[in-house]
């Protein structure tokens, strides 16, 4: 995996074919997740729809009526255009609004993975193994993506690759 | 010229159910204008999972703050476990809310007294 801003201010992120079908796969995991079991009692559906009302019930059921559908979709879509992307080429290139919403997929893919793996508080530790590698690498990605917001991409609309 | 304690006593002083005489709510008006006024509060939660840089990014880019305000922030959430990052009426605060968990950030409301 290797990150530039190109002369145009594009985030520029060539991932190697295997990091590319590994990515694709846990966006789509995150996809079914949030269609199939949003509704469900899981610590996972606590981090990615958190209450909105922790003192008061009746509000925050009132607030998840009116706003859990919306949600559902910008988390699938966003995980969908993470997929598709990297499901036509292994090599993305990304304007600041495609950096932005990558960041937040992954952050989504984090919470996903670092639930799994046990990461409830700030002593947490990543274990080591395959799991613990793989959010390893998902947080150096999005470390990456982060410090290219931070060092200002262009707000030009790149059309996505040709499928 | 009306005075203005004419014109409260006119607001507060309500007829009662048979016209006869009139019955004082003395707290009514007063009551909904507090309540109106007592502003609510979004709260950022810390979750070991979200980096750093991603919180700070977000509240420079969402907020709008400073950088050095979105550090404060974000180094309040990562300490103390939580910090409050906006204040606003009830719409103005579900609609960050909302915005908060679209970043994926664990964001919850209150009222300010509460």
């Amino acid at each position: 995996m290797i990150l530039f801003t190109d002369s145009d201010r594009r985030l520029v992120i060539d991932f190697d074919q295997q990091e590319a079908e590994l990515l694709v796969l846990l966006a789509r995991q995150l996809e079914q997740f949030v269609d199939d079991r949003a509704e469900q009692v899981d610590p996972l559906v606590r981090r990615l729809f958190p209450e909105a009302y922790r003192d008061d019930p009746d509000a925050a059921a009132e607030f998840r009526r009116y706003t859990r559908d919306a949600l559902r979709s910008y988390k699938t879509a966003g995980a969908d255009a993470v997929a598709t992307a990297l499901t036509a080429t292994p090599s993305v290139e990304l304007d600041r609004a495609d950096a932005d919403r990558w960041a937040r997929t992954l952050t989504d893919i984090r919470l996903m993975v670092g639930t799994r793996i046990g990461l409830e508080d700030d002593d947490s530790e990543v274990p080591e193994g395959l799991v613990g590698e793989i959010y390893d690498w998902l947080t150096e990605l999005q470390g990456g993506i982060i410090a290219a917001l931070d060092g200002g991409l262009s707000d030009r609309g790149i059309a996505e690759p040709a499928p | 010229m009306v005075g203005v304690a004419q014109l409260v006593e006119r607001w507060l002083v309500v007829p009662d159910v048979a016209g006869s005489s009139p019955v004082i709510h003395p707290n009514r008006e007063t009551d909904l204008l507090e309540e109106a006024s007592i502003p609510w509060v979004l709260i950022v939660w810390n979750d070991p999972v979200n980096l750093m840089t991603y919180v700070s990014y977000v509240f420079r880019s969402y907020f709008g703050y400073p950088r050095e305000e979105a550090e404060r922030l974000m180094l309040l959430v990562h300490r103390e476990g939580k910090a409050v990052v906006a204040t606003g009426s009830r719409e103005e605060i579900e609609r960050h809310t909302e915005a908060m968990h679209e970043f994926g950030l664990q964001a919850s409301m209150t009222r300010s007294d509460a």
